[in-house]
């Protein structure tokens, strides 16, 4: 079991009242699995991807990864895991617009500690993985959008992290490139990374092998599938 | 997160602001600069001044008239003045009575006209001194000789010149046998003074001397002459002042309960006075480019801060990368400290340069301060700290998922 957790709750304290972002969320995602997390604005999908992502700590609850329990860890703890074990892809992009894609690529190696010419290769490697070795040195404004968000990706592989976190990735980009995006996505969970994408979009959701939709904080339902995503092939 | 990636980082995001970062560079150069050339123009001034005042010697006391603290007070000054001068005779029972004083000197002054010929100098201090004033001062002859006692026995018309007077009045001539009028009177020069050179506009070489019989007979006897008393050990100093101290006393009939109604005065109580008057002037004159560096530090923090409020988001997003807070705190904490060492470096580049165009201008001895230098990298460093450590915890201390969301 990569992920499990266990009544999860998150609330915020918003002035005196009292806002219950999820209220006991039970997951559990296997290895090498495709999950799209699903689910209207406010459902509560972004707060649970901050909580998987360990870029946030539950109100309550335990969340296991890779049996670790994360949920009582300290900050320091939760940044080496997300440097290890988690690659973001957000809808943003969020690179950095003065460094080019090399560098960008190279980021996460930066806070492994890892040496320059190690960090090069590895941002190289990465970068063939999603194309884009030949764009290297450009700047994210000199690249399209699908670029950006393959340049994203490639930061996300770079640490060969446990999974892959995507939120909203086709958001920001036109339908022919987000199907472009969710190509290499197969094909990436075809070569064994662990896929968990948040989206509101029910098309895009469909790429995944299992759909969990969230409303309200809590874990509507669940569904298998394994039809229409061999069509992207 | 290696050191060089660090340094790299830093250096990059400074680049990418250049005029801002200039301008935070310059006020710390600004600040520091002034801190290295004030330090080191003090530190020329005292150096110089002790250089003077150890001269006359540690084994050697000064009786004079006036002592140090008659110059402190106006009415300080005003009561002294009442007290009855120091005559020559005065000199000659102290050499006679006093048997621990090694040698006993006397020297008066007045400003009178020098002629040579055509060529005339106004108001140049003529100096009357016994013969052995030379063994009891570091005063060092050029060419020639001083008086000898024989000379001044004899109220001879004898005179040894200051180099600026060879300059004026004899240029490329050998002054030695040649006369010059002193006011009225005619002289022999002897001889001429090795020159000394000046400070802050004052002329050390500007004066001629001749024997204190001569002065006291020609340009008048009433005039309070100091007298220099060379003792012979720094420890037989107390006991040689007060052997003099006595003998003076009842020369001059001071009751047993009163004061000395004359004034004894070493080489330290010189220091003293000096440090009384001139330390309050150097502890102001060094902390106001002090508040200049404060004020740099602050321009520090500032632009820290918009830094660091600017780049809410590439926080958000190296932390969501991995980045802990410790390596945004030292990224932050790498720029503020990158821009102040540097402007530090600058700034005592810059002070040592002014203060050796300011000692110049004023004839000081340049010296380049240790303290200042090591004061300048300490505190160009501190301020980098102190100001950049708040900006860069508030940094480091951001919320990822709020940093990222941040526009």
């Amino acid at each position: 079991m990569l992920i499990e957790t266990k009544n999860l709750w998150k609330t915020y304290i918003m002035g005196v009242q009292e806002l219950h972002a999820l209220k006991g969320v039970d997951l559990q995602i296997e290895k090498g699995e495709y999950v799209a997390i699903m689910g209207p604005s406010g459902s509560g999908k972004s707060t649970l991807m901050n909580l998987i992502g360990c870029l946030d700590t539950p109100t309550q609850g335990d969340y296991y990864l890779n049996g670790e329990s994360v949920s009582t860890m300290n900050d320091n703890e939760l940044a080496k895991i997300r440097n290890k074990e988690i690659g973001f892809v957000f809808q943003t992009f969020n690179l950095l617009p003065r460094a080019n894609s090399l560098h960008n690529v190279e980021l996460p190696l930066i806070y492994s500690g890892i040496d320059t010419g190690t960090r090069r290769e590895m941002a190289a490697k990465a970068l063939k993985e999603v194309d884009l070795l030949d764009w290297a040195g450009h700047k994210p404004n000199e690249l399209s959008g699908g670029q950006r968000q393959r340049v994203a990706i490639a930061r996300a592989l770079v640490n060969e992290p446990s999974l892959i976190l995507a939120d909203e990735p086709t958001g920001n980009l036109d339908t022919k490139t987000g199907l472009e995006i969710m190509k290499l996505f197969r094909r990436l969970n075809d070569r064994g990374n662990t896929m968990i994408m948040v989206t509101h979009d029910p098309e895009i959701a469909e790429f995944a092998d299992r759909i969990i939709y969230i409303r309200d904080g809590e874990v509507e339902k669940e569904e298998k599938r394994s039809g229409k995503v061999q069509d992207v092939h | 997160m290696l050191f060089g990636d660090l340094l790299r980082l830093s250096f990059e995001a400074l680049r990418a602001h250049k005029l801002r970062t200039f301008l935070t560079i310059l006020g710390i150069v600004i600040g520091v600069t002034s801190v290295i050339a004030i330090v080191s123009i003090v530190v020329g001034m005292n150096e110089k001044i002790t250089g003077l005042i150890n001269n006359m010697g540690t084994t050697t006391f000064f009786v004079s008239k006036f002592g140090v603290d008659d110059y402190q007070s106006e009415d300080a000054y005003r009561e002294a003045r009442k007290r009855k001068d120091l005559k020559f005779r005065d000199v000659e029972a102290i050499q006679k009575d006093c048997e621990l004083c090694e040698e006993v000197g006397a020297r008066t002054m007045t400003f009178r006209q020098l002629k040579h010929g055509p060529e005339k100098l106004n108001r140049v201090v003529i100096v009357g001194t016994t013969s052995n004033f030379i063994k009891i001062t570091d005063f060092e002859v050029g060419e020639g000789r001083v008086h000898s006692e024989f000379e001044q026995d004899r109220y001879r018309q004898v005179v040894l010149i200051g180099d600026k007077i060879r300059e004026e009045l004899y240029p490329g001539v050998d002054p030695i046998g040649r006369e010059l009028k002193i006011g009225i009177h005619k002289y022999e020069i002897i001889g001429v003074a090795k020159p000394r050179g000046s400070m802050l506009g004052e002329d050390f070489d500007e004066f001629v001397i001749i024997p204190i019989t001569t002065l006291l007979k020609n340009y008048g006897s009433h005039r309070s002459v100091d007298i220099f008393v060379k003792a012979p050990s720094e420890d037989a100093m107390d006991e040689t002042i007060d052997q003099a101290r006595v003998i003076l006393r009842a020369r001059r009939h001071v009751d047993f309960q009163d004061q000395d109604d004359f004034a004894i005065t070493t080489s330290e109580d010189w220091l003293e006075f000096y440090g009384n008057v001139t330390g309050t002037i150097q502890v102001v004159a060094v902390a106001i480019p002090l508040i200049a560096l404060v004020v740099a530090g602050i321009v520090v923090m500032n632009i820290m801060m918009v830094s660091v409020t600017e780049r809410t988001r590439e926080i958000g997003i190296r932390k969501s990368l991995g980045a802990r807070k410790r390596h945004i705190m030292l990224q932050f904490l790498a720029e503020a400290l990158m821009m102040s060492v540097f402007g530090g470096g600058l700034g005592i580049a810059f002070g040592i340069l002014l203060a050796k165009v300011l000692t110049n201008a004023g004839d000081l001895p340049f010296v380049i301060s240790e303290v200042a230098i090591l004061g300048g990298v300490f505190i160009s460093t501190g301020v980098g700290v102190i100001f950049g450590l708040y900006p860069a915890m508030k940094g480091a201390r951001l919320d990822p998922v709020d940093a990222m969301r941040f526009e």
